[in-house]
């Protein structure tokens, strides 16, 4: 009974226990709750048992086929679960009580945690939602209150819109090949009807739109503008490993069509060369953190193209080093208060501050300069490629990576060199008075 | 004694120093002498590694660093090749630090942490055997410059920053493309792969040398980097790109170098002529330099390419040389623009009647420049041209007369550089007087870095058998690779 039916989902015990409790403690309104604390401390018990799992040998498929189980599902839960402990290290700026953004934020988690171990489409679909409405709740919750309500609408209406697509293909898909399993986008794919074409096309679609790839991307940086950072760390950062996670798992063994192979990258290189160009002009933080998104998903998606066990290793270690970096930019922005714009400079006194070290690092990093952990993110998916023959893709993405070299240090630049009141070196200074 | 790691040691001290001068340990205005005491202390360090490998049997020092958590050893080695490139390095970053204490006036420690950073990435470059470690020290060695000349630099500082990383990092992207892909072909070099790595690897260190027409980014980056930044980039980080031909990129395809070597000496003699008339007509004199330092590097690639040791070890000893040479230069001009704010040559005339010290100094270390005899200036060249000259006979007799006409042309590099720098010392130091506003001579600080550059000049002028002596050795090993794919040559 136990290793039946709770077992294999204990991390998501564990959190749905933790957001219960907390749901009592905030109804009986306790004041002397550390609510960000309570949440880390619910997603390291859910942590725990991720990492506890894989030892008891539990291996296989659950709940009458529809919850999997095996020591990679778990691996890679757990990055979802770290970077969630990396978004309560971000202040809240946000209007909500803090007491209801942990029990949202930790609500939305459950939903990554389910669409991870599903089995078949059905739950996934659960956990698409489960993830999906605590979010909507989340992102009202901005702080400046029209921006906020704008964002709010328009990724409502835009993850309605990419559900039904998301449906109608899965519909189409099982038209053709009869199984709601988690190898049907595989079973459909070997296919070369018109349903199973077009279904495919909706159903990948549909997670493109989600992950923000360009040209689907245009949601994207007016939501996260709009959001609190807080939450634009979450659909940053955890949200889009498990749906990168959830490509993984319904597309293990899948043998892309050579049509195919040329959309994935397409839409990867167009990202990463679309979201470093649109970076150059962005005078809000914001955005520009938002474009770095679509660029970097450009990344990871193109890791569709390796063979299973190779996308997921490239994809855990892409988010277990970009994630953190892009928190820490994040935290910079609270805590150097940079929501306005990138035409500034810090004064000296709040480059002496340790969030400017974190700006640096996030910006550094994001420009994949090395040693810094962007660069070796970007190694992983990289080097992958060119052993797995597309040696061309990577050397074009590589050189399109390239691009966002100037976005990211001009904001550098602009933060930490232009500081005219302070004073450059006496040459400067005196070459400005001749 | 010789038990411990001390490259290993020598590459970390700098990335302590500057962890210490974060946290801070010392007050603001003791920066400068924290990091004084801390370059020393590399300079000691490298003493240390400098016994060491004299005292190694093999003549390579190698040794590693366990990289915790991916497990992975990050090798690297001491040899002929790199000793004396570390020896500048270790020489010349006290001596920058130095040259702070005037140019440098805001954020003292933020400038100091980058420095020993800088430090730090360059001894990485020079010491890494592999080529994954190579790339990661040679790329992240510009992070420090971008932000040196940045933020305390002159008035286009901005434009000179972002030309100088972006047109650096370029070549730098396809030669982590080519990187990767030997990694995965495992070391089987087809043809078209040695051939296609040969052009990433060559584009990279073209542009960091930097060999025209990939040098436009090296006169702003010179005319706007603070002295100490200046001094880094032109006696150093330079001759990042002269390195990565000898250690990397010649050895490891050596039919795809034979194969575009006339197109590289061309280059380098392209370099040596334009860089020369380019820096007659200047008058910033900051932008003298920064082009004479295009001429030099056109003759040190000249010496790497000819196939020949003579040449080669001459090239070794000319990077040393124009280490010393351009470095003190760009101090003495420093010097001057922080006196008179003006590097304007036709600002000054008769100075040698006014600041008779510094104009001995401008004397002596243009002398090196040049390449006055008992100079290591003078040697370095001497040797470059003799051996590209023994090539270019040696091929004209087996009929191919490139070569001899690459070192003839190369002469004239010699004259140009005597032509432009006279004409400087000429209008600056002869004549009426005349200057901006009233001059003093060198402080005892000056004085001590620029007895310091004097001294390393005629040292290894007068007496460069000891470095030449280990050359012979890592010539040999450089040309053995390719020089016979290159129509025979005269490799001894």
């Amino acid at each position: 009974m136990l290793s039946r039916f709770i077992l294999p989902v204990l991390p998501e015990y564990i959190l749905l226990a933790g957001i219960l409790v907390l749901m009592t403690l905030e109804m009986f309104r306790f004041k002397a709750v550390r609510w960000n604390m309570a949440g880390v401390m619910f997603l390291l018990g859910a942590l725990a048992a991720a990492a506890y799992l894989p030892g008891t040998g539990l291996e296989g498929v659950f709940m009458g086929g529809s919850i999997a189980l095996s020591p990679a599902i778990m691996a890679g839960k757990s990055p979802i679960l770290l970077l969630t402990m990396g978004v309560f290290l971000i202040p809240d700026g946000g209007g909500l009580p803090r007491s209801k953004q942990v029990i949202l934020t930790l609500s939305a988690v459950l939903g990554l945690l389910f669409m991870i171990s599903a089995n078949d489409l059905i739950i996934l679909f659960i956990g698409f939602e489960l993830m999906a409405i605590p979010l909507y709740v989340l992102i009202l919750d901005g702080t400046a209150q029209r921006a906020c309500v704008e964002a709010a609408i328009k990724y409502i209406l835009t993850d309605g819109a990419v559900t039904a697509m998301w449906l109608m293909g899965v519909a189409l898909m099982y038209c053709s090949a009869g199984t709601l399993g988690m190898n049907l986008p595989a079973l459909a794919l070997a296919q070369e009807d018109v349903l199973s074409r077009l279904g495919c096309l909706l159903f990948f679609g549909s997670f493109f739109i989600k992950l923000a790839l360009a040209p689907f991307h245009l949601w994207s940086p007016d939501v996260l503008q709009g959001t609190s950072t807080r939450v634009m760390g979450l659909i940053s950062a955890p949200v889009k490993a498990a749906l990168v996670l959830v490509l993984w798992r319904v597309t293990v063994n899948v043998v892309w069509p050579a049509e195919w192979v040329a959309i994935i990258v397409l839409v990867s290189l167009l990202s990463v060369i679309w979201g470093n160009l649109a970076m150059y002009h962005q005078q809000s933080f914001r955005r520009l953190l938002a474009y770095s998104s679509v660029s970097n998903m450009g990344f990871v998606s193109l890791a569709l193209l390796l063979p299973s066990r190779t996308l997921f290793i490239s994809t855990l270690l892409y988010f277990m080093l970009y994630g953190p970096v892009l928190l820490a930019g994040l935290i910079a922005i609270e805590k150097l208060d940079l929501e306005e714009t990138v035409n500034r400079w810090l004064r000296d006194d709040v480059c002496s501050r340790p969030a400017s070290v974190l700006l640096l690092l996030f910006l550094l990093s994001s420009a994949a300069l090395p040693p810094f952990p962007g660069f070796f993110a970007k190694l992983a998916v990289v080097i992958p490629l060119f052993r797995a023959g597309y040696g061309w893709v990577a050397v074009a993405v590589l050189v399109a990576g390239f691009l966002g070299l100037y976005a990211y240090l001009r904001v550098a630049h602009q933060f930490f060199n232009t500081d005219e009141e302070a004073g450059g070196s006496a040459a400067g200074k005196a070459e400005g008075e001749i | 004694m010789f038990e411990i790691p001390w490259p290993v040691i020598l590459l970390l001290w700098p990335f302590v120093a500057a962890v210490l001068l974060m946290i801070p340990v010392c007050r603001e205005d003791k920066v400068i002498r924290f990091a004084f005491a801390a370059t020393l202390t590399g300079a000691g360090l490298f003493v240390m590694t400098y016994l060491q490998w004299l005292h190694c049997d093999a003549a390579v020092l190698q040794c590693s660093i366990l990289v915790p958590l991916a497990g992975y050893r990050m090798a690297f080695l001491v040899d002929a090749t790199n000793i004396y490139l570390l020896a500048l390095t270790a020489g010349l970053y006290p001596l920058a630090v130095l040259s702070a204490g005037n140019s440098i006036t805001g954020r003292q420690r933020e400038f100091h942490v980058w420095l020993m950073l800088s430090l730090g990435l360059v001894y990485g470059t020079f010491l890494a055997r592999h080529l994954l470690v190579f790339y990661l020290f040679w790329e992240s060695s510009l992070i420090p410059l971008f932000f040196i000349i940045g933020r305390w630099g002159g008035a286009a500082r901005s434009r000179a920053c972002f030309k100088f990383i972006l047109m650096t990092s370029i070549g730098s992207i396809l030669m982590l493309a080519a990187i990767i892909s030997l990694l995965t072909t495992r070391g089987q070099l087809t043809p078209q792969v040695q051939y296609w790595s040969f052009i990433a690897f060559a584009l990279a260190f073209l542009i960091k040398v930097p060999l025209v027409p990939f040098h436009t980014w090296l006169p702003e980056a010179h005319v706007e980097a603070p002295t100490p930044g200046s001094m880094i980039l032109a006696g150093i980080l330079l001759k990042l790109g002269a390195y990565g031909f000898v250690r990397f990129a010649g050895p490891l395809f050596p039919d795809a170098a034979a194969q575009f070597m006339p197109v590289l000496v061309s280059l380098a003699v392209l370099s040596i002529v334009w860089g020369s008339l380019a820096a007659w007509v200047q008058t910033d004199i900051k932008r003298i330099v920064a082009y004479s330092s295009v001429g030099h590097m056109g003759m040190i690639m000249l010496g790497v390419f000819a196939g020949n040791a003579e040449a080669f070890r001459g090239a070794m000893l000319a990077m040393v040389g124009h280490g010393l040479s351009s470095a003190g230069l760009f101090f003495l001009v420093g010097m001057l623009y922080e006196r008179t704010h003006t590097r304007d040559i036709r600002a000054y005339s008769g100075l040698i009647a006014v600041i008779p010290n510094s104009s001995v100094f401008w004397v002596l270390v243009t002398l090196s420049a040049v390449a006055f005899p008992t100079t290591v200036g003078f040697a370095g060249e001497f040797l470059i041209l003799s051996g590209t000259f023994k090539t270019g006979v040696a091929g004209f007799l087996a009929g191919s007369w490139g070569m001899l006409a690459a070192a003839g042309i190369a002469m004239s590099g010699v004259v140009l550089s005597a032509v432009y720098m006279f004409r400087v010392l000429q209008m600056m130091l002869m004549g009426q007087v005349k200057t901006p506003c009233a001059l003093t001579d060198a402080t005892l600080r000056e004085r001590f870095v620029l007895w310091t550059f004097v001294l390393g000049i005629w040292v290894l002028g007068l007496y460069p058998a000891p470095v030449l002596s280990h050359l012979t050795g890592a010539a040999r090993d450089y040309l053995r690779n390719f020089v016979h794919l290159n129509g025979g040559g005269n490799a001894e």
